[in-house]
């Protein structure tokens, strides 16, 4: 069979599929049939069937879902002349609405993610292309700066055919006539030390005249100044692992119109989320799923995006569009929407090859998202993707759902205010029964839980995507109606992501989360005084009631996530097994091992006792880099010293003092990209809707609790008012 | 929902209620104060009546009033009315309307009321207060109130308990007025005349509430003047406008006149009897239909022609000159009106009017008709749109219920504590309970108030008006599925399907004459229930085609044994054959038991679903062993093709008696499924669901249809439905992998 003519035979088939399920057959029979599709998709996830058992359940639940879709429009809206019910009533519906379609959208793109691509190495006797490695930077410190050129300087690759460049829009000429004297000298301090780093570390140094489009043109300056036939680009705090143009530049070779290899990014942190939940170590990240499945799944077709970092890009198709586009806040997107529009080609390369910092508090994290929300409702205005020519009618569905979804604002404020029409101004907003709710609305839930668990249960626990979008969407609402209102506004901000967390404290942006608790509370008390003064409704009190306690239990948790824990920066350890020398007190080298690494800090084992040093110590290490370094003697301070049977182990802090030091500690952390994988895969475990939701309820209880004793605690005089 | 314009309706409602809830003073209306004189008023309208002084003795005549044997009156408020058919000269003479009445003893006279209307005009309102024995009332009825054609006699009772105020307490109301008591009484000489055919209606009914139909005929051997007298029954009945209309075969025209009664004079003009034989010459030349005035004072239809076909044309002069469309049935005074797909009636447009309310419990009955192939019972909603109020007494836990064909179909609680406006409120009402031909639908409003709580003495009948409802109220029907499951007894008995309009349809009788009088009444029967008539044609048993819809009225002895497997009814029943038959009823109607009922029940109360919903493959209909002297129709599909619809009993005589009983009204509406039997002694029929259905239209399957059609079949079987979606979702499935491996990036 021909591809048009398979086409034509599942549109067909399609379209009668569609006919049945809009047959308006009884309540009952749609429950029975639910029920024996729901029992069908259960089984099938229980004896984990894969290939064509995975996709007979994600069209068992398409039918579901369809059928709950043509029963809500068809059979629930309130009347259209009662207004005060039709209108909360029409959005309600359109929120609904929405997610189905964002449900359809994300099922075409990841209804077969791509497997792993197989990694291929450079053939011998070609010659090896020039690589330029573009490390934009604005504000970040120079330790920070100093850890990423060191990586990208040990990159395997040949010597003489990548330079690193260090893009620093942190002290154009601009920045440094700033007419405040203050910020002209910083800028014209911080210009002399990168470029000292630069010598030190073997990188060039650049900078331009002024800071014209942001991050795009920073680098699109960096473009003009180099000749290397790809670009890498990483984000000042993406540090790359060792291997990471072994394994993406050998792709270009095989396809002349690849214009992007883009890697995962992966996280040393925890965002706010995880650290202030503590869930860091045990459940997929949250970006795990967008790199772990979803752009595997645009590969499929061809739809991978650039993502900003962690990616190599040919130089001559960027020329095509003059370099990054710069017209949108996410420069990346739009650059490849654009190529991808040209006929280029991507591919996604699922092994995380770099390794960097995500945003630490709360209030970072909202400014990220706010950056991210506001670019890709930019593109959807400026490019529209469904309409945009060029593009492949899968690029747009693709490029369609990335950029809708960061709609998902609106539908959740909707869902977490929808209550309160009833609850407090008795408002018909869904004309069904209780009997009917149960039907439709309740097999809808269920399946679509299932659905996303069959989809994404791998990489997001059940309950977890909610709890990250109502964290978000708090603030993201007023951002998204800023861009509607001036799309040419919204303007860069580079994301802090060096910060540490001192003390506990509530972040700055707490208060709306508390204020919304507090209406759900009243909520509750309303749903209870209803059932006992209205008995004769109590059936549909209760479902509203019920849908009210989801998002009480939500926003509880959401009190834990603003609640900041203390933790200091570079805490977090990668375990480690190398071995190390360490000079003794009397001069002599004694043999140790590293047990594990962090951004800050080493730890180091020695089996036969303390060799005469102790806490509050500097000590010189040395270890056998896997980069070819000459030098390998690092100094480092010991902080702290534990016994462990004959032995000691040191807790150590790198004491950097020269270029070649960030080199070693690059090596320590970022060397072996193999590690950073098995951490990934190691939380990478479908626990299941019931454990999960189990384990929801349970965190989502604690962590109620904790921001309420954070608000006692913190939230008088400043804490929440900041 | 809070709309401040409402809220300030129900306060002008609280405000004007005390004024407006003044308990009807019961010296309000002596009947002397409605009485008037009636003859100077009728003189100038009598032409016929010269100027002559009124003789000393006018004779009077009387005719009975219901179509029933009782009118009742049953809870706070009801209504009933009649329809009755008048002559010009009966609605020009005098009149007086007599009838009696006997009341429950807890109804309080000083609270209740009886009102009487003709035509929309009060001619009587009196406290009821005749609990110990009948009453007997006889009022004038004013000059020009009555008209020629039908009239509009409806009696209305407003009771209230004597001490009660709960809802349970207004079931113990009722007023009852006997049919041997109420009747019209006029002034004046030979009024029981019925001069034309269009008058037929003033035939009237007896003081049962029937009417009989005596035949005098000859010749009524022949299969041709069989099909003819068939016919004429039918034309006769819808002339007649009666409901219940009684069909003998005789020798001789009465000799007296009597109420209900219609002597009809059925032959070919040489066989003419005497009696008639001024029509004699007429008759011969061409057809014939005509009142014919004869010595005895009786109405005597003569339908008579030179041969069988120019009385069968004489038939159809009679329908043309009292045809069924624009006159209501006798017991039918209120507007019945086709419903098609997404239309809507109001509420006024059903014969209700504006309501407000005082007391517990109200109940209005509304009628609209579908057509014979409605079929959307198993999966719509039909919508009340409701515009009413209610006063800030009411409290919670007040219902709105509504009743389809006496089956609860749906219960909307009043919601707001503060009193409110159900303005534009819709309430969905399952079709369940709907079905082919006319649809009876009750609305209650069942009211607990906070006062009632305290009931105060006399307070039954002094409350002020608690609610309103608007008759801007609607009733409508969404796009329905048009098909028509055959067997189904219910839609021949409503609509007359699939015979009447339809081309002649073989018919085989039996050979005694009682086998024709009951296919008459049967017949008859079927079209003063359509108001549609069937061509039949007579012919012997044998040359029933099968392919073909046909009839068979005849005693099961003289059933062909082919024919009597074709009818499903086990015809000589044999001691054992019997008690097998009955076994096998047994079986196939009772509920089954044990553990699995739990999860039967728990599956139908709590989800709605019939567990035979569920089935895969359809039971098998059984022969039916009817009990002994009963009366059975059963109606089956013959495997070629044909509708095959029976009436039978075990003789000719026990079939006659049988249709005598089975064409009252409430035993009619009961006939359904595939077999219905009425016993001997029982007011109930037994009725018989078919097991296998099959689905039939009218030829035109438009796609939107088909899918209606779909989704009544798929909800009675609901395997099936699943069964449909798992083939979809197993096909998709497969195509789209396969789509897979032709689009998007290979690896």
């Amino acid at each position: 069979m021909s591809k048009a003519f398979t086409l034509l035979i599942w549109f067909l088939v399609s379209v009668l599929v569609v006919v049945l399920v809009t047959i308006p057959v009884s309540l009952q029979t749609h429950l029975v049939m639910a029920a024996i599709l729901l029992g069908a998709m259960m089984l099938i996830k229980l004896l984990r069937l894969e290939g064509n058992w995975r996709l007979l359940l994600l069209t068992f639940g398409t039918i579901i879902v369809l059928r709950y879709a043509y029963w809500r429009t068809t059979s629930t809206l309130p009347p259209f002349d009662q207004w005060a019910d039709f209108i909360p009533g029409l959005i309600l519906y359109l929120a609904e609405m929405y997610c189905i379609m964002m449900l359809f959208l994300s099922l075409f793109v990841v209804i077969r993610p791509m497997p792993k691509h197989v990694s291929t190495r450079l053939p011998k006797d070609e010659p090896v292309p020039t690589v330029d490695i573009f490390i934009p930077t604005y504000n970040e410190d120079y330790e920070l700066l100093a850890g990423t050129l060191a990586a990208a300087r040990s990159l395997d690759y040949p010597e003489d055919r990548f330079t690193v460049w260090l893009l620093d829009d942190g002290s154009t000429d601009a920045k440094r006539n700033d007419p405040d004297p203050d910020k002209a000298a910083e800028a014209q301090e911080r210009h002399e030390q990168l470029q000292q780093l630069c010598a030190e570390l073997g990188c060039r140094y650049l900078t331009r005249a002024r800071n014209e489009h942001a991050k795009a043109g920073n680098l699109n300056n960096g473009i003009a100044n180099s000749t290397g036939e790809y670009i890498a680009v990483f984000d000042a705090d993406h540090a790359p692992a060792r291997d990471f143009l072994q394994e993406t530049v050998p792709f270009f070779g095989r396809d002349n119109q690849l214009f992007l290899v883009q890697t995962p990014h992966f996280f040393l942190n925890p965002d706010p989320l995880e650290r202030n939940l503590r869930t860091f170590e045990v459940m997929p990240s949250e970006n795990e799923m967008f790199y772990g499945v979803i752009q595997r799944g645009l590969d499929r077709w061809n739809a991978a995006f650039f993502c900003g970092s962690a990616a190599l890009l040919r130089r001559e198709a960027l020329m095509t569009t003059n370099g990054f586009s710069g017209r949108s806040i996410t420069e990346d997107c739009e650059t490849a929407i654009e190529l991808h529009s040209r006929g280029w080609n991507s591919i996604y390369v699922d092994k995380p090859l770099v390794a960097g910092l995500q945003p630490v508090t709360f209030a970072s994290f909202i400014g990220q998202r706010t950056r991210w929300a506001q670019g890709m409702m930019q593109i959807l205005l400026f490019s529209f993707p469904p309409f945009k020519r060029g593009l492949t009618m899968a690029q747009r569905l693709c490029y369609t759902s990335s950029t809708l979804f960061w709609l998902f604002p609106l539908p959740r404020m909707i869902f977490l205010f929808a209550p309160f029409f009833y609850l407090f101004l008795d408002l018909q907003v869904f004309t069904a029964s209780g009997g009917e709710f149960a039907a439709y609305t309740l097999t809808y839930v269920v399946v679509n839980l299932v659905m996303q668990n069959s989809l994404f249960g791998r990489w997001r626990w059940p309950w977890i995507s909610e709890l990250y979008e109502y964290i978000q969407s708090v603030h993201l609402l007023g951002a998204l109606f800023s861009v509607v209102r001036n799309p040419y506004k919204p303007s860069f901000k580079v994301t802090a992501k060096d910060e540490s967390v001192e003390s506990s404290r509530l972040s700055e942006l707490a208060r709306p989360f508390y204020l919304i608790f507090l209406l759900l509370i009243l909520a509750v008390v309303m749903t209870i005084y209803k059932i006992g003064a209205q008995p004769y409704q109590a059936e549909v009190t209760m479902v509203v009631g019920g849908w009210n306690i989801f998002n009480l239990i939500l926003a509880g948790c959401a009190l834990g996530v603003v609640s900041e824990r203390r933790e200091s920066w570079g805490t977090r350890r990668v375990t480690v097994e190398r071995r190390c020398e360490v000079r003794g007190a009397d001069g002599e080298w004694v043999r140790g091992n590293l047990v594990n690494v962090s951004s800050g800090g080493v730890a180091i084992r020695l089996p036969n006792g303390a060799a005469g040093l102790g806490r509050g110590m500097p000590i010189t290490m040395r270890f056998a880099p896997l980069a070819n370094l000459e030098n390998t003697e690092m100094p480092v301070f010991i902080r702290s010293v534990t016994t462990e049977g004959k032995g000691v182990v040191f807790g150590c802090r790198y004491m950097p003092e020269r270029g070649h030091h960030y080199r070693l500690i690059a090596d320590l952390i970022y060397a072996n990209s193999g590690n950073w994988q098995a951490r990934q895969s190691a939380r990478q475990v479908n626990i299941g809707i019931v454990q999960g939701t189990v384990r929801f309820l349970g965190i989502a209880l604690y962590q109620t609790g904790r921001g309420l004793g954070y608000l006692l605690r913190f939230g008088s005089g400043r804490g929440a008012g900041q | 929902m809070i709309k401040p314009a409402l809220l300030s309706s129900v306060a002008l409602l609280v405000v004007l209620t005390p004024a407006l809830g003044q308990p009807a003073p019961f010296d309000m209306s002596p009947e002397s104060g409605l009485v008037r004189p009636a003859e100077p008023d009728t003189q100038p309208d009598a032409t016929t009546a010269p100027d002559t002084p009124a003789p000393p003795a006018e004779p009077e005549f009387s005719r009975p009033l219901l179509p029933a044997p009782t009118l009742r009156l049953a809870g706070e408020e009801a209504r009933q009315g009649v329809v009755v058919y008048l002559t010009e000269q009966q609605a020009a003479a005098a009149a007086r309307l007599e009838f009696s009445y006997l009341n429950a003893l807890v109804v309080a006279p000083e609270a209740s009321s009886l009102r009487v209307r003709i035509n929309q005009t009060e001619i009587d309102s009196r406290p009821i207060a005749s609990s110990s024995a009948p009453s007997l009332v006889s009022v004038e009825v004013p000059a020009g109130a009555l008209r020629a054609g039908p009239n509009v006699i409806d009696f209305r009772a407003s009771q209230r308990h004597r001490t009660d105020c709960t809802v349970e307490s207004t079931y113990q109301l009722w007023t009852e007025i006997p049919g041997s008591e109420a009747r019209l009484v006029f002034s004046g000489d030979q009024l029981e005349r019925i001069g034309q055919l269009s008058e037929l209606g003033a035939v009237g009914v007896d003081s049962d509430g029937q009417t009989t139909l005596r035949v005098v005929s000859a010749g009524l051997a022949d299969a041709a003047a069989q099909s003819v007298a068939l016919e004429i029954a039918q034309q006769v009945g819808l002339a007649l406008r009666t409901p219940h209309l009684t069909v003998t075969l005789v020798d001789a025209l009465s000799e007296t006149y009597e109420s209900g009664v219609l002597d009809l004079v059925l032959m070919p003009a040489d066989a003419l009897p005497d009696s008639v034989a001024a029509a004699r010459p007429q008759a011969s030349a061409a057809p014939m239909a005509a009142m014919v005035p004869v010595t005895s004072g009786a109405n005597t239809l003569v339908l008579s022609g030179p041969d069988w076909n120019s009385i069968a044309r004489a038939g159809d002069a009679l329908a043309a000159s009292a045809p069924a469309d624009g006159r209501p049935r006798y017991d039918l005074p209120l507007p019945v009106p086709m419903m098609a797909g997404g239309q809507s009636a109001s509420l006024a447009s059903l014969g209700l009017d504006r309501v407000e309310f005082n007391g517990r419990r109200y109940a209005v009955d509304l009628q609209f008709e579908l057509p014979s192939d409605f079929y959307g019972y198993r999966y719509g909603e039909l919508n009340l749109r409701l515009d009413a109020a209610y006063a800030s007494d009411v409290l919670p836990g007040s219902e709105i219920d509504i009743y389809i064909n006496g089956e609860i179909a749906s219960a909307t609680p009043l919601l707001r504590t503060d009193g409110g406006a159900l303005d534009d409120t819709n309430i969905r009402i399952p079709m369940t309970s709907l079905r082919p031909g006319r649809n009876e639908a009750t609305v209650t409003v069942n009211l607990q108030t906070r006062s009632d709580a305290v009931c105060g003495a006399g307070w039954t009948g002094s409350a002020p008006t608690r609610f309103i409802l608007s008759n801007a109220s609607s009733f409508s029907l969404p796009d329905y599925a048009r098909a028509t499951a055959v067997p189904d007894l219910l839609v021949m008995t409503g609509s007359g399907w699939p015979y009447a309009d339809a081309g002649a349809v073989p018919i085989a009788l039996g050979q005694g004459m009682e086998s024709l009088a009951s296919a008459m009444m049967f017949a008859a029967r079927i079209a003063t229930a359509s108001g549609r008539t069937i061509d039949f044609s007579v012919m012997p048993q044998a040359d029933l085609p099968p392919e073909g819809n046909a009839m068979l009225v005849m005693p099961m002895d003289t059933l062909s044994p082919l024919n009597a497997s074709r009818v499903d009814i086990v015809t000589a029943p044999s001691a054992t054959g019997a008690a097998a038959g009955d076994l096998r009823n047994q079986f196939g109607n009772s509920e089954p038991t044990g553990p699995i009922s739990y999860v039967t029940d728990w599956l139908r109360d709590a989800v709605g679903l019939e567990v035979s919903d569920l089935r895969l493959w359809p039971g098998t209909d059984a022969d039916y062993t009817p009990p002994p002297g009963a009366v059975t129709v059963s109606q089956v599909l013959q495997s070629e093709g044909g509708v095959w619809t029976t009436l039978t009993a075990a003789s000719e005589s026990a079939l006659r008696t049988g249709t005598e009983r089975l064409i009252d009204t409430d035993k009619w509406r009961q006939i359904t499924g595939r077999i219905s039997a009425l016993a001997p002694n029982s007011d109930t029929l037994t009725t018989i669901a078919p097991q296998n259905v099959a689905i039939r239209t009218d030829g035109t399957l438009s796609p939107l249809n088909l899918r209606l059609i779909a989704a009544n079949w798929f909800s009675g079987n609901i395997v099936y439905f699943t069964l449909a979606i798992l083939l979809g979702a197993v096909t998709l499935m497969l195509i789209t992998a396969r789509l897979l491996t032709r689009i998007g990036r290979r690896h």
